[in-house]
Order: structure tokens, then C-alpha cells, then sequence
């Protein structure tokens, strides 16, 4: 029977500094099963993991893509660590087991993570994500990457009410054109219907934002044709993780 | 004849409703009264006008919530587990602002403003009622550019989702 995967947001979430090496680490100690984060591109192309579009430079706020990685490792983060790059965390877990979700607001972005995973071998390891708040169709987010990489697993997150109920909204169609291999869904619009349909047409359904108790136990504990939720997304991944081995084993 | 909010002095522009109708000044005790037919005369000891009373409202739906962080234990546990934060509710054209303080286990709020708030809240006023009484979506409102939100964002999403939070264990326990 499958085990729910459990995703540290951005490392441990709320614990510490949000995506940076230690955070990344300290999830990994915990015993997560993947880091979901953000991936952005650097003025030379480099990848880096921020969730933030701008920095200070000089008092002023500076698209991270117009930033070299030199500028860009000279910003503090609170915890006084630099913001990493793919590569520095390849390089730091490669001998974990660990998967890797990349939220991207550009395609070439998704791209370049390909290429950097690639060069690492960890293209098995990588899925590529359509943040929720992102107002383009899959179709034009996804074609592009997909034309490059035809195994990459994609994921299509969705946040709205109103539009995880209709199937049009879901874009059911171009996930299968797209090969697109998931759904991942807000907590507050999860529930059996949703996980049920889902998984009836095949793909997977990971839920994202769970962060209090009665929602940690609902999810994992909920099944459809004997398969738990295939994926959690939480900034507490230790309560997540304690919850699912009192669950699931 | 025109009424005035006992509250903040502006003249009331709603149009009173059913029984309002009936209302007139008793001269012998200069009390504003209502005839409720059946029930009698009531003595009505103020007036508030619909800004004022959806103020009040929301003063009454976040005080709740700060009742059930001190009655609630599972209410009480979760917000153990978020850093502190303090949100500020900014409500254009109107002098009524409120700030909560949430996280390290408490949830206390009051109006007014607050110094340094990690997070700040700008809407109109009836879409933080609705919001707290859980019939609207904020991430929908603040898509949609009706809810503004400056500072912590994540944090921010986290203070909608204690409050979805508060509304369903109220709902499960008959709270609110």
C-alpha cells in the first residue's frame, strides 16, 4: 500500500529560515520524503531557490533575473545564510533519496531546472509545478517544457473555490495532452469528491497548505480504492511526518 | 425626521425596516420608543447606523475567536505551533481599524492600531465582515485585488486560516 509522500515547504516550513541549505538539511533529518520550493533564475541563467521576485540592492527592489549569482549570494537571508542555487543543493543531498517539487513562474525557468537536474542525473527526481496563482492555461505554461523534456513529471496546482469543482477548471483534458501527472489542491478545497474524481481520471492529488491537526489526520487517513492521498505539502512537516507513521504503518 | 448613529454622530441613511416605522419620541420621558403591536412599547436607548453596527460586528466576530484561544484546547495548541505576528486592518474611509496579535499560543486583538505590524490588511469594511464570518474567500479577494495585503504573506494566509479555523470548531461546538 502506498504511503502518503510528505513535502517539507521550502525545508522545514515554519522552522527556521525558509529555503536555505540548513532548512533543506534539517528536513531531510527529519525525515521528509521531498522539499517543495521556488526556483527563479539568476541574471546568468543560474538557478536559484527564493521565493521572493526582488531584492535590495542599495535600497532598491531588483528583479532577482536582473541580479548576478555574485549580487545575489551577497543578500542575507535572516538566519545570515545566502540563498542557494540548485546546484548547491544537488550537490549538499545527492546522497539522499530525496525529490525535489519546483514552483516556477516562467517556463525557461523550468528549463533550466531540467538542464541543471540533468547534468546531475536526477531528472527521475525533479517534478516541475504551475503555482495556483499563476493566470496562464496549462497549455501555455506547460507545452514548452514538455516539448523539451518529454519525462519530467509536471504538476498543475489549483487554489480557487469555485474551480476545483468544475472539471473545465481542472484542465483535465490538456494534463493528458500535456502528460501532465498531478493535481495539487489547497487544503480548504480538498476532500473525498475532489480526491476521488482525481484519481479516477488517473492522476495523482497532493494537497497543499496543511498546517493544523484535524486537517493532518483527515488527509491521511483518507483512501480511495485502498490508496491513500499521494502527496502533503506542509510548513510543518514534523507533525505531518508524526501523524503519518501513527497513520499509515 | 432623521436619525442620528448614537455611535459616531452621522446622520442614519438606512431606511428603518418594519416596526422602525412606528417609532416616536416619548415626550414625557424623551425616550425614542417602538410599537411592537402585540409586544407592547420598547424603549429604544440608541440608534447605530449600518457602518457602526458592521464595526461592532466585526469587533464581536474577533473577540470570539480571542475567547476561543482561552477556552479551546485544540485552539489553544495550533496557535502554540505559529511564531508570533501581529496583523493590522486597515479599512479605507472609515476611522474604525482593529489589530490582532497571534501565534506563541495566544490570539488577542483590540481596535485601534498597532506599531510595527508584521502584517497589514487593507479592505473595505464589509468584506472584513464577510471574511470573518467565514462567508467569503480571502485568497479569492486578495486575487482579485479587494483584499490588500503588505508584509508577512505567508503568515497572512495562515491568520485566514486560524480564523477558518476558529469558524469550524465554534460551528462543531455551537460557539458562534
Amino acid at each position: 500500500m502506498n504511503k502518503t509522500f510528505i513535502w517539507g515547504h521550502r525545508g522545514t516550513g515554519f522552522i527556521g529560515t525558509q529555503n536555505t541549505l540548513s532548512s533543506f538539511k534539517n528536513a531531510i533529518d527529519m525525515g521528509v520524503d521531498g522539499i517543495k520550493t521556488e526556483a527563479k533564475l539568476s541574471k546568468e541563467g543560474e538557478v536559484v531557490l527564493c521565493f521572493y521576485n526582488t531584492l535590495k540592492k542599495k535600497g532598491e527592489d531588483i528583479p532577482i533575473q536582473d541580479l548576478t549569482i555574485e549580487e545575489i549570494k551577497k543578500f542575507k537571508l535572516e538566519n545570515n545564510e545566502s540563498i542557494p542555487t540548485l546546484r548547491e543543493v544537488f550537490e549538499a543531498f545527492e546522497s539522499h533519496n530525496l525529490k525535489y517539487n519546483f514552483d516556477i513562474m516562467k517556463p525557461e525557468v523550468g528549463i533550466k531546472v531540467i538542464e541543471t537536474a540533468k547534468q546531475y542525473g536526477l531528472v527521475n527526481r525533479i517534478e516541475i509545478a504551475k503555482p495556483s496563482i499563476h493566470p496562464d492555461y496549462l497549455s501555455k505554461f506547460f507545452s514548452e517544457i514538455r516539448n523539451f523534456n518529454k519525462d519530467v513529471v509536471l504538476i498543475n496546482s489549483v487554489s480557487l473555490k469555485y474551480s476545483v469543482i468544475e472539471e473545465q477548471h481542472l484542465e483535465i483534458e490538456d494534463m493528458r495532452k500535456l502528460n501532465v501527472e498531478g493535481i495539487n489542491v489547497n487544503y480548504n478545497y480538498a476532500n473525498f469528491e475532489l480526491f476521488k474524481k482525481v484519481k479516477e481520471h488517473g492522476f495523482k492529488f497532493y494537497i497543499w497548505g496543511v498546517l493544523f491537526k484535524r486537517s493532518m489526520q483527515k488527509f491521511l487517513t483518507m483512501k480511495y480504492n485502498g490508496d491513500f492521498i499521494d502527496g502533503i505539502m506542509s510548513n510543518q512537516p514534523d507533525r505531518l511526518l508524526k501523524f503519518r507513521n501513527e497513520i499509515q504503518n | 425626521m432623521s436619525l442620528i448613529c448614537t455611535n459616531c454622530g452621522r446622520e442614519i441613511e438606512t431606511i428603518p425596516l418594519q416596526c422602525a416605522y412606528s417609532i416616536n419620541i416619548n415626550s414625557e420621558t424623551n425616550q425614542w420608543e417602538c410599537y411592537m403591536e402585540n409586544c407592547g412599547t420598547i424603549s429604544i436607548n440608541e440608534f447605530v447606523c449600518e457602518s457602526c453596527c458592521t464595526n461592532r460586528n466585526i469587533m464581536k466576530l474577533t473577540k470570539k475567536i480571542e475567547r476561543l484561544s482561552l477556552e479551546n484546547e485544540e485552539f489553544k495548541e495550533e496557535l502554540t505551533f505559529l511564531k508570533k505576528n501581529v496583523v493590522q486592518t486597515n479599512i479605507p474611509n472609515s476611522d474604525f481599524n482593529f489589530w490582532v496579535e497571534f501565534g506563541d499560543g495566544v490570539y488577542i486583538c483590540g481596535k485601534g492600531v498597532k506599531d510595527n505590524p508584521s502584517i497589514s490588511l487593507t479592505c473595505p469594511q464589509r468584506t472584513m465582515n464577510r471574511i470573518l464570518e467565514g462567508n467569503l474567500e480571502p485568497f479569492n479577494e486578495f486575487l482579485i485585488g479587494n483584499l490588500k495585503i503588505e508584509g508577512d504573506l505567508q503568515y497572512a494566509v495562515v491568520f485566514f486560516d486560524i480564523i477558518k479555523l476558529a469558524l469550524e470548531i465554534s460551528k462543531e461546538t455551537g460557539g458562534m
